[in-house]
């Protein structure tokens, strides 16, 4: 599963902390997310595409691999 | 859920059974035991407290209190752990009845741990069918 959640955090220069205050998790959880150690559950995936205002398919491409898988 | 504590509370769990366990050890006429039982949970106290102060994430790992993720790695460790348990009181079980030598606490123990696995069979079963509370 490859994960688009890095590059739309960054290029709102946003932290990894930041990011996961706004979404309610941990900075270790978006960390893990990014780097493909983590697949988020349906519900935090909606709540981060909602947080960067993009369609989930846009943020989660399942046909690709992530750094991790 | 009843297994997800704050360290806290577990701290305060193992100490206060440390005292439990040096009581039933004075009680019982082996204090000694009872020490080395405290020890064991004082130790993991320790553990605990070190842990949760190291950082949050392996706090909450230790607990299953925190988001999504600590939850599901903490749930895991505690099927894991859940599980190894299984076998081994089952192979004890069976080399002591090998060996001539049946232990009544194990085996109340086994069928203690197979009543709760079929009950939360039950239960989960039963939770499952419950509609999934939408999350904003």
């Amino acid at each position: 599963m490859k994960s688009d959640v890095k590059a739309q955090r960054t290029a709102r220069g946003l932290s990894q902390a930041a990011l996961g205050d706004a979404v309610d998790v941990s900075r270790q959880t978006i960390n893990a997310i990014e780097t493909g150690r983590y697949l988020p559950s349906l519900p935090l995936a909606f709540a981060l595409a909602r947080y960067f205002d993009v369609r989930v398919e846009a943020l989660f491409d399942p046909n690709e691999e992530g750094p991790h898988s | 859920m009843i297994y997800q504590r704050s360290t806290t509370f577990w701290i305060a769990f193992q100490v206060l059974f440390a005292l439990v366990c040096i009581g039933a050890g004075w009680y019982g006429g082996d204090l000694a035991l009872g020490f080395a039982c405290a020890g064991v949970l004082l130790a993991s106290a320790a553990a605990f407290y070190a842990a949760g102060r190291r950082g949050k994430d392996i706090g909450g790992i230790l607990t299953g209190v925190g988001d999504e993720r600590v939850k599901s790695i903490y749930r895991d460790a505690t099927f894991r752990t859940g599980e190894m348990l299984m076998y081994i009181l089952a192979i004890w079980g069976v080399v002591s009845a090998a060996q001539g030598e049946t232990n009544e606490t194990l085996v109340a123990i086994l069928m203690i741990f197979g009543a709760l696995w079929i009950a939360n069979i039950a239960w989960a079963t039963w939770a499952a069918r419950r509609p999934v509370k939408s999350v904003a």
